[in-house]
């Protein structure tokens, strides 16, 4: 394991090296996204190859559902803990879209960090999403 | 999206093909499969190199925000021992080697081909995105409910490149900038988590 590691380790130091080289940086995109194609291609071949592996199919692709399900409910909640609870929304900050673009909250003020203010966090992603909309 | 459709492409016609028995030698791909792994981990190493962004976006904001992909990490592992006990016959090891793909589908789900099985490999694949996919269509609704942190925290690494558009869409530009700070720092953390868990447990 420590070769799968390396190869990384190794990458990472060539690649900030030749970052300003466009014909390098095009042809590892190209490189990496046909060695997926080829690599997943024959994992497909190893699994269809293997009548037993074929027969459990539905049961694989059950627990590949209920695991990332879990996992994703687990990082919201997380997130939420993190966000509301830790740092008190310390994360919404200058950058964030004014709600001054929505007419009713164009009056509320949104001073950058807020302490607690939860209704001025919603009131700002609400705005948020009306700009999106409309871009 | 359209990415996660085509290597889902080359996927499902290795499995027909491996049906049918077309190709004679199908196991003794190994090898070649080695090969192609090592050059995929040196051209992924390349690819972090490349990106000099995340140093950036830690400079100009809060050293908070490197709290984020350390959330999705502890509440990955939460949901990954909660999986666990209600799949209820399957090795620790596995579901959390599952879990630690993080959406990051490809390199994950060929890493643990290697270090587990194609079984195993194959789970983490659908596992890992359906994680990005749910990601993509609930966005709009995470960000309700939960907040603009939310999606990021459920895109995990797919938050910097696939699921970053509809992050900025309905979370707002700053979170967009959060969410590709935090998948990159959940990319590089990927192969090492991946590698850790099946080495040591």
């Amino acid at each position: 394991m420590i070769v799968e590691i390396g190869c990384i380790a190794v990458g990472v130091p060539a690649g900030y090296l030749l970052r300003t080289r466009p014909a390098v940086v095009g042809a590892v995109d190209r490189l990496t996204t046909w060695s997926i194609y080829a690599l997943l291609f024959l994992l497909g071949l190893s699994l269809g190859s293997d009548d037993a592996l074929v027969a459990k199919a539905g049961d694989i692709g059950l627990r590949a559902v209920v695991i990332s399900m879990a996992s994703l409910a687990g990082s919201v909640a997380a997130g939420w803990l993190l966000q509301h609870v830790l740092l008190r929304g310390a994360l919404d900050g200058p950058g964030t879209v004014r709600p001054a673009m929505q007419g009713t909250n164009a009056a509320m003020p949104s001073p950058p960090g807020h302490a607690g203010g939860h209704q001025g966090d919603r009131a700002g992603d609400r705005a948020a999403n009306h700009a999106g909309d409309r871009a | 999206m359209k990415g996660s459709l085509i290597i889902l492409g080359f996927f499902l016609s290795g499995v027909l093909l491996g049906r049918l028995d077309i190709i004679p030698q199908a196991d003794q791909a190994g090898d070649l499969a080695s090969w192609a792994l090592y050059m995929l981990l040196f051209v992924v190493g390349m690819g972090i190199g490349f990106d000099t962004r995340s140093f950036r976006i830690l400079r100009e904001l809060h050293v908070k925000v490197a709290l984020v992909p350390l959330f999705v990490g502890i509440g990955t592992l939460g949901g990954s021992l909660a999986a666990w006990a209600l799949l209820g016959d399957m090795p620790l090891r596995d579901v959390l080697g599952v879990g630690a793909g993080f959406g990051y589908y490809s390199l994950s789900s060929i890493m643990i081909t290697k270090m587990g099985d194609a079984a195993l490999g194959s789970m983490a694949l659908i596992a890992n995105i359906s994680r990005e996919l749910v990601t993509l269509l609930s966005a709009p609704l995470l960000v309700r409910l939960f907040g603009g942190l939310a999606p990021v925290m459920a895109g995990g690494a797919t938050s910097m490149d696939t699921s970053l558009p509809v992050i900025a869409r309905y979370a707002g530009e700053r979170y967009g900038i959060i969410a590709v700070f935090s998948g990159m720092v959940l990319t590089v953390a990927v192969p090492i988590l991946v590698t850790a868990i099946f080495t040591w447990m």
